[in-house]
């Protein structure tokens, strides 16, 4: 409920500032330019992607993705400039923090854990647990204008967020480059669309995963190619929620009838035996006060796991080996506190998280298989990178 | 890239085509039609091949409690019910003719189609809105009473790049692994809190890994094979009913180490006698006779 109203509170905010039709926040920028709806994608893929599916009026060019880039690691795009999209979203940790759950520029502390960007351009929806976020374009309306919690804290500030960017001469010819057409001058608009289509660009599939898939035979240690047959048994159950080229089943894409949105409650908490999860933190239920959406959260992608810890929607998990023993389990049991109880019992569990038992060479053989989905190169790609020196 | 991919699947999907034609009927394969040229003199006529998911004939629904199902007459919630057809043909006087199924987003050109009757909501928590119940397509005119269709994706399909597959080829949840492909049906249900899934598909598909398609048939290919007769197109309702699948297996328990419920992989107590009710062999347990379908 609550990140709804943010949600219907930012848009407000955006049409308010600087274009007059809040239709137009929806879908990115004008759609003047280059329009790629179409299956058509200017980016390079990874072998076997498929093409992301675009949002209605949403385009992606290098020029646009570039000056989004640039606005990505920006802390001028806070209210009070010490905050970037980047802060939380740390390219060496695949676009993640490392920490449990981060703060905002102004220092309130976020009640969930920043999630990893790689492969958003896929996300049927985006964030943990909000099937009404189905675009960047609505999601980075989020932390940019989201009062509770704050995050870069730009309403109120939308004329000094402006007016620093717009005073910068080095962002006048990336605004040309990516709006051509466009006289400008640069609003939140242009800000969103740009963002939106450089985080389309962090596509990650060149792991040793890959390669090994696409016949590269010594790119998985014997350990890696055992846990990767344990990652697809029916014993196990990984794949029926994190399969897909992106190892979850919550993906959209060109080719899909319709997105393929799902959440699910993994057992991690059952609060007094009732099903709930911690208070602060109710999952799916928030938005739809069904008893059993409790505690359901989208499945996120294991690529580049390894270096995302620490794990699940509240960073209550510090290694793989704590997730993975959960798994086992069958849920995970709280044996005392004010979060007391066992999750392995939570009434609202999928019915595909039952437990499993693995040797200890099984359990090291499986997590070897998740760090062997780490993509160094994208976590090294220059072009994803700070372009600020 | 995407051209591309739409070009191979109709470059494949020409011989199958060919080769579903051929196969057990008693008309010349020549007269068969295929995915360009309509069907002879008489000329095509539109069929809907409608069909129903029922448990216990009671109308499936998610998340609704089903009683008395199982060998200890247990209560079940409904959370999945979709399946994949292929190869359908009407039977006539003189022998068997193969329907044209119409290309949209749930039947492609190659003849395969899912048949969807969740629709997302309650616990049906790995589907989405949209269902779809009857199979379109055309078939040369004629009066027909039977009905022939296959459960399952052929090989030549089943082991496809979801990611990269048409539709309804490239649902995440219908996708096992490349080396074992989809998913032929998913019939899941939620007993006691836990999870009885019915996931048919082909076993033992010796591939170089998970994540690569089988260098050689599946030992077990599960296609379910259904023949029905005293059926009328357009009148008639094929009806999917997985209680009499279930009868004799006990879907309060599951045998340690194994999936929730039966999905077709050896060694799992839970499918010794579903299998059978499907009309396939499972480890010892010879075929039975195919109890899910039925012709209303």
């Amino acid at each position: 409920m609550r990140a709804r109203v943010i949600s219907a509170f930012a848009l407000a905010a955006v049409a308010a500032c600087g274009d007059p039709d809040p239709a137009a926040v929806d879908g990115g920028a004008d759609a003047q330019g280059i329009d790629a709806a179409g299956p058509s994608w200017p980016l390079e893929l990874p072998p076997g992607f498929p093409v992301p599916r675009l949002p209605p009026g949403a385009r992606v060019t290098a020029e646009l993705a570039e000056l989004g880039r640039h606005l990505f690691y920006d802390e001028r795009l806070s209210g009070n400039g010490t905050q970037a999209c980047a802060s939380c979203h740390v390219q060496a940790r695949a676009f993640s923090d490392g920490l449990v759950t981060p703060s905002g520029s102004t220092g309130q502390v976020l009640r969930r854990n920043a999630m990893s960007l790689t492969n958003v351009a896929y996300g049927p929806t985006q964030t943990w647990a909000n099937f009404h976020l189905t675009t960047l374009e609505q999601q980075a309306l989020v932390p940019m204008f989201g009062d509770n919690p704050i995050e870069l804290g730009i309403t109120g500030n939308e004329d000094v967020v402006l007016g620093r960017l717009r005073a910068d001469p080095a962002y006048a010819p990336r605004f040309a480059a990516a709006f051509p057409g466009d006289a400008g001058p640069l609003d939140l608009n242009h800000v969103v669309a740009a963002i939106a289509a450089f985080e389309r660009r962090l596509i990650s599939g060149r792991s040793r995963v890959d390669r090994y898939r696409q016949g590269e035979l010594d790119a998985l240690s014997e350990s890696e190619r055992r846990g990767q047959s344990l990652f697809f048994t029916e014993r196990l159950e990984c794949h029926h929620c994190h399969g897909s080229f992106n190892f979850t089943i919550a993906v959209d894409h060109a080719g899909l009838a319709e997105p393929a949105t799902v959440f699910f409650n993994t057992g991690l908490y059952n609060v007094g035996g009732t099903g709930a999860y911690p208070l602060i933190d109710q999952g799916l239920y928030e938005l739809t006060q069904v008893d059993a959406d409790r505690g359901r959260y989208k499945p996120p992608t294991l690529r580049n796991i390894a270096v995302t810890a620490p794990y699940m929607h509240d960073g209550s998990m510090t290694t793989l080996d704590e997730v993975v023993r959960s798994y086992e389990r069958g849920g995970r049991l709280t044996p005392s506190g004010p979060d007391a109880g066992d999750g392995k019992l939570n009434p609202y569990k999928s019915p595909f998280v039952g437990g499993f038992t693995l040797t200890d060479e099984e359990r090291a053989d499986l997590i070897a298989f998740l760090v062997a989905l780490t993509d160094d190169a994208f976590l090294t790609d220059p072009t994803l990178a700070d372009p600020f020196p | 890239m995407r051209l591309d991919s739409r070009l191979l699947l109709a470059l494949v999907s020409f011989p199958l085509i060919g080769s579903l034609a051929a196969c057990g009927d008693n008309l010349d394969p020549a007269d068969q039609p295929d995915a360009q040229v309509q069907p002879d003199a008489a000329g095509p006529q539109a069929v809907t091949l409608q069909f129903a998911a029922k448990i216990g004939g009671t109308a499936f629904t998610c998340g609704q409690m089903y009683t008395g199902i199982g060998s200890t007459a247990a209560a079940y919630v409904a959370s999945d019910f979709r399946f994949y057809v292929h190869d359908v043909r009407l039977v006539g006087a003189a022998g068997s003719v193969p329907v044209t199924l119409d290309v949209n987003e749930w039947q492609n050109a190659a003849g395969v189609a899912l048949l969807d009757f969740e629709d997302g909501t309650a616990n049906c928590q790995m589907g989405s809105a949209p269902t779809h119940t009857a199979l379109t397509g055309m078939a040369p005119a004629g009066t027909y009473t039977g009905i022939e269709f296959k459960i399952g994706v052929p090989f030549a399909h089943n082991h496809l790049d979801a990611a990269t597959a048409t539709a309804p080829l490239n649902i995440p949840a219908m996708y096992w692994a490349w080396s074992s492909g989809y998913k032929f049906a998913k019939l899941d249900g939620v007993v006691g809190g836990q999870g009885f899934n019915l996931h048919l598909g082909s076993t033992g598909c010796t591939a170089p890994s998970p994540m690569a398609p089988p260098t050689a048939p599946c030992t077990n290919p599960n296609v379910m094979t259904i023949a029905l007769a005293g059926f009328t197109p357009g009148t008639s309702i094929l009806v999917a009913d997985p209680k009499p699948v279930l009868a004799d297996v006990d879907v309060t328990t599951n045998s340690a180490g194994t999936a929730p419920g039966c999905m077709s992989f050896p060694g799992d107590a839970e499918c010794t006698t579903v299998l059978p009710h499907l009309g396939l062999a499972y480890g010892t347990a010879p075929a039975g006779t195919q109890v899910l379908f039925a012709v209303e």
